[in-house]
């Protein structure tokens, strides 16, 4: 049972990081500094 | 009895002493409680001494009064002490409970204040207040909440936890319940120790004082908040940054004026209205999947139990502060952090050590705060958590044994009926008679499809043969939905998501990733130099299915109403948790009627008489639930002939007539903005809340008054989501069709109007005109367009030799041919007449006035024999600007007159009214409300009228007359 539970969190953590390899991949505009400007009015305040 | 069974029965009865305390006792003098209490003691004594005279021995007295009457009286006694806590030093007393008062005000930020983007709402812990001209007064308990508003660049950063501030500022106390079955805002703050609300913006005068007042451990772990909000910034773009950030921080206030494209609602109104708002309301489910990731984590790294448990209640600690620390997350952190610790410590399996926490987290909370137990995130919590405990074992198993081969499709049908039914019927579905009738008629189709399942056995499909993990989530979700959200939507919010029941499934899983790879994201974050990119490379993937729920809840939102429902009472839901509990003990039940027909044969057989007293108690029992059945179902009918409610909003007259043959008129609905992100709808908000709380399915007449926007900008809430029979209004907004804004700013003829054409409350009439336009049009709701002398509604009673008219009619505008869409506005006279043997015995008349005119007053006073002396005036917005106005109500003489003020210039606008209508109260003895304030309610019987207004909840001082009758 826990080999089975190791495999199944081997499988989604793989999945998450090749769904997250094709977002950064495809979408051109996901940077850290498209992500801060277009946040720039949620809770700017709070974190300078 | 098992002691975790005696930590259940210590806590009810804890309960049951706070609630009889709210009923019976709020601000019951000492020696009334005294007496209570020895009466209470006196009863345990003498089942005492009774036990002892029978058994030769104190049988379980001892037990009795350990675990029912200490802790009942031990939560009299807290509750009493809460609600009238009032001692030396405590704010309260030291103000002399004022309404108002003007101070300087010094103390400290005591817990993180609430972040928005234009203002920070600060829960301050006052040490010193001194009033205008007086000395200063040390304040030991009760704190004061301030909401500072600030312009876009000039963040308050001084406003910080722990910090000590000193600022001048008009206190004042909160509003209770200002409209029938309204929020009461005053006990809301009360049950969290908040007394007295002051506003200030960046042009007021604080100074950030010397010192602090921190808990190390907090300041941790809100700079940890900080930091983990950065990265969401960094690595997730806007809006999901904002949801990421309201289910992980607790900051659900980021999702304000947030709208998908070609959306008419927010996405936080699409959470709402799909049923799955609960995701941003941290409680339960996310400390569940906090606790499951950390775990499975320190499981994966071969951490031992003990010690994985214990660093995990220490994040939990950490999570409840950084989301704020709400009653719904801290009854969570309690249980969880107690079941942790008691799996871990003891020798106990998970399943008991869950049974335990929820009843010591219930104590914990109510022991240090009773007031809590009234609040709604309490309830809808411990609602959630009891459900899930209590019903989901026993609907599995009912699904389990009924649910197989032609019952498992008749399941599946019934299912459908309900949502197809929800979907056609709407609103109507859920009143009492329809939505029993519905599931007595599912009960009797089942039972016969189950009979002919046990005739044929066809195996399959069978509930069985579902995987497991998923049958557990669905029993899991019918008892949520039967134990909680059914009952509690209704009593809470008179609206029912039925979305929730599908989008759940949707929502609930996702979210349980979301959160988690949100969480690992955070946390990686905090490594250095790569830790952002990590972060960046999760949340990458979290972004995709942060949008898909989004998505979801957006199409859940339209594909499924949103109903309003009758507002529940009190009695009705403890009627129906009553049945609840019929129905989950029927085993019991069957096996107490075994016992009353043996002891009745037995009793027979010895020629004792006792064997009616057996037979009676259980034929008592059903007689009395039937009766209260029927009781519930056809209540009484209402004393009162007429019923006539002016709603308090913030300037609109909004009107709720039920007519002697009981037809619901209203009159406009109130007003609906959006400023800087925030939406206030109060069509949604105050009106039809309070027509839910009468019971109100449909409205027979909806009168506008006018367009305006504080009239009529909320009307489509009302036209889109509740049943109207016909629109009446005084201009034809029929001929809007294909008119330009342009255009229709022109028909007025006006250059201050073109000059302003940008001015919300310009735009506001056009687009109230094309949206009422377009709604009544697809609903096929007829329009009539109103003029002076226009009879809207009549109708007459005759009993006997009495009869009892009400007319309802328009004095107001005089028929011009062309529609102006900024002038016409309704002015309405209301007549309700009581004769006998056809003599006019009674006549009480009422003058509702719209907008504020432009000239329509002058045509008015030409009608001055329409209109002798008033009982009732409701003046309209911004009367103090018109003096035609004024010689109108010198005419009408009103015995009540009724008006609102702009809540930032009450006391200016309230002195102006005394200057300038003062000679009412000298010539006619006429009695002032302020509407802005809170409702006022006429109840008209025979010939005699009776006045409610919301001072009688206790909330505003009120000028009773003689003729008040509380009902």
């Amino acid at each position: 049972m826990a080999k089975r539970k190791n495999v199944w969190t081997i499988v989604i953590a793989l999945a998450l990081i090749i769904l997250g390899i094709a977002v950064l991949a495809l979408k051109k505009d996901y940077t850290i500094e498209d992500n801060l400007r277009s946040n720039s009015e949620y809770y700017e305040f709070l974190c300078k | 009895m098992y002691w975790e069974n005696k930590l259940y029965v210590f806590t009810l009865a804890l309960v049951a002493g706070i609630l009889v305390t709210f009923g019976i006792f709020p601000a019951a003098p000492v020696p009334v409680l005294l007496a209570f209490f020895a009466a209470v003691l006196l009863a345990g004594l003498a089942l005492g001494f009774v036990s002892f005279k029978k058994h030769g021995y104190i049988a379980k007295a001892p037990t009795l009064i350990v675990f029912y009457a200490v802790p009942f009286l031990l939560g009299v006694l807290l509750t009493h002490n809460a609600l009238s806590d009032v001692k030396k030093g405590h704010i309260l007393k030291e103000l002399g409970d004022a309404k108002t008062v003007q101070a300087k005000i010094s103390g400290y930020i005591y817990c993180e204040p609430e972040y928005f983007e234009d203002r920070v709402r600060v829960y301050l812990a006052p040490e010193t207040v001194t009033p205008k001209g007086g000395e200063a007064l040390k304040i030991k308990k009760g704190r004061i909440l301030v909401n500072y508003s600030f312009e876009k660049g000039k963040f308050p950063s001084f406003l910080e936890y722990g910090n000590y501030i000193e600022f001048e500022a008009l206190l004042q106390r909160p509003s209770g319940e200002t409209n029938p079955g309204g929020f009461n805002y005053k006990k809301f703050l009360e049950s969290t120790g908040v007394y007295y609300t002051a506003f200030l913006n960046d042009r007021s005068d604080v100074t950030l004082l010397s010192g602090t007042k921190r808990n190390a451990f907090v300041v941790f772990s809100l700079n940890l908040k900080r930091k983990f909000l950065s990265t969401i910034r960094k690595t997730v773009p806007y809006p999901e940054s904002a949801f990421l950030g309201g289910i992980t921080l607790g900051l659900r206030y980021g999702l304000e004026g947030i709208f998908l494209p070609g959306s008419d609602f927010q996405i936080k109104d699409d959470f709402k209205r799909s049923g799955v708002n609960h995701v941003l309301a941290v409680s339960g489910l996310h400390v569940t999947i906090i606790t499951v990731f950390f775990l499975g984590f320190f499981s994966l790294v071969g951490v031992p139990k003990r010690w994985s448990n214990v660093i995990t209640v220490i994040f939990l600690i950490i999570f409840a502060i950084i989301t704020g620390g709400r009653p719904s997350t801290l009854r969570a952190v309690i249980m969880h952090g107690f079941i942790l610790l008691v799996w871990a410590f003891s020798k106990k399996n998970l399943r008991a050590s869950v049974a335990i926490g929820i009843a010591v987290a219930g104590l914990s909370i109510l022991l240090v705060n009773p007031l809590l137990l009234r609040e709604a995130s309490f309830s809808l919590s411990f609602g959630a958590v009891l459900s899930l405990i209590i019903l989901t074992p026993f609907i599995d198993d009912l699904f389990k044994k009924y649910l197989i081969g032609y019952a498992f499709w008749a399941g599946v049908l019934v299912v459908a009926a309900f949502t197809c039914l929800n979907i056609v019927m709407r609103e109507s579905f859920y009143s009492p008679p329809v939505i029993l009738s519905f599931f007595a008629a599912a009960g009797v189709f089942l039972f016969f499809v189950n009979k002919l399942e046990e005739r044929t056995k066809l195996p399959f499909p069978s509930y069985r043969k579902i995987p497991g993990y998923l049958i557990s989530f669905i029993s899991s979700q019918f008892a949520i939905q039967f134990g909680m959200m059914l009952p509690l939507s209704a009593y809470y919010f008179g609206r029912y998501p039925i979305a929730g029941m599908y989008a759940n499934y949707v929502a609930i899983p996702l979210v349980g990733v979301n959160v988690q790879v949100g969480m690992m994201a955070v946390i990686a974050s905090l490594i250095p130099v790569a830790g952002v990119y990590i972060a960046l490379l999760l949340n990458a993937a979290n972004w995709i299915l942060l949008k898909f729920f989004i998505q979801s809840a957006h199409f859940f939102s339209t594909a499924f109403p949103y109903p309003f429902v009758k507002k529940l009472g009190f009695k009705e839901i403890l009627y129906y948790y009553i049945v609840l509990f019929i129905i989950l003990n029927i085993p019991w039940i069957k096996a107490r009627l075994l016992d009353v027909k043996y002891y009745t044969m037995l009793y027979q057989q010895k020629k004792d008489k006792r064997h009616k007293l057996v037979r009676a108690a259980p034929l008592s029992a059903v007689i009395l639930f039937i009766a209260v059945t029927v009781f519930l179902l056809f209540p009484p009918r209402r004393q009162y002939d007429a019923d006539i409610t002016f709603f308090s909003l913030a300037r609109g007259n909004c009107v709720f007539i039920r007519t002697l043959k009981n037809k619901n008129i209203l009159i406009n609905a109130g007003r609906h903005s959006l400023y800087k992100k925030r939406e206030w709808d109060e069509a949604d908000r105050v009106i039809m809340n309070s027509l839910m709380h009468y019971g109100i399915s449909g409205i027979d007449k909806f009168i506008l008054t006018d367009l305006s926007d504080e009239n009529a900008s909320a009307a489509s809430t009302i036209l889109k989501e509740y049943p109207v029979k016909s629109i009446y209004l005084p201009t034809n907004i029929e001929d809007i069709k294909g008119l330009s804004y342009d255009d229709f700013v022109n028909t007025a003829g006006s250059d201050y109007l073109m000059k302003n054409m940008g001015a919300y409350w310009v735009k506001s009439r056009y687009d109230s005109a094309l949206v009422v336009n377009k709604i009544r049009n697809a609903k096929n709701i007829p329009l009539i367009v109103v003029k002076t002398g226009d009879y809207i509604h009549s109708e007459s009673v005759t009993v006997g030799n009495s009869e009892k008219r009400l007319e309802i009619y328009a004095l107001a505008p005089l028929m011009s041919g062309k529609s102006d869409y900024f002038n016409d506005n309704l002015v309405i006279k209301v007549d309700y007449t009581y004769l006998r043997g056809g003599l006019e015995i009674g006549k009480k008349q009422f003058l509702i006035f719209g907008d504020h005119d432009r000239g329509r007053t002058k045509e008015l006073l030409k009608q001055k024999e329409y209109f002798g002396r008033t009982d009732v005036l409701a003046a309209p917005a911004r009367f103090l600007w018109n003096d035609d106005f004024k010689k109108v109500v010198s005419h009408a003489l009103p015995a009540d007159f009724l008006f609102h003020v702009d809540h930032f210039k009450q006391d200016e606008e309230t002195m102006e009214i005394s200057a300038k209508y003062g000679f009412l109260s000298d010539k006619a003895g006429s009695n002032f409300f302020n509407i802005s304030q809170g409702y006022v309610r006429y109840l008209i019987r025979d010939a005699d009228m009776y006045r409610k207004t919301a001072a009688d909840s206790g909330s505003i001082e009120d000028t009773l007359t003689d003729n008040t009758f509380e009902f």
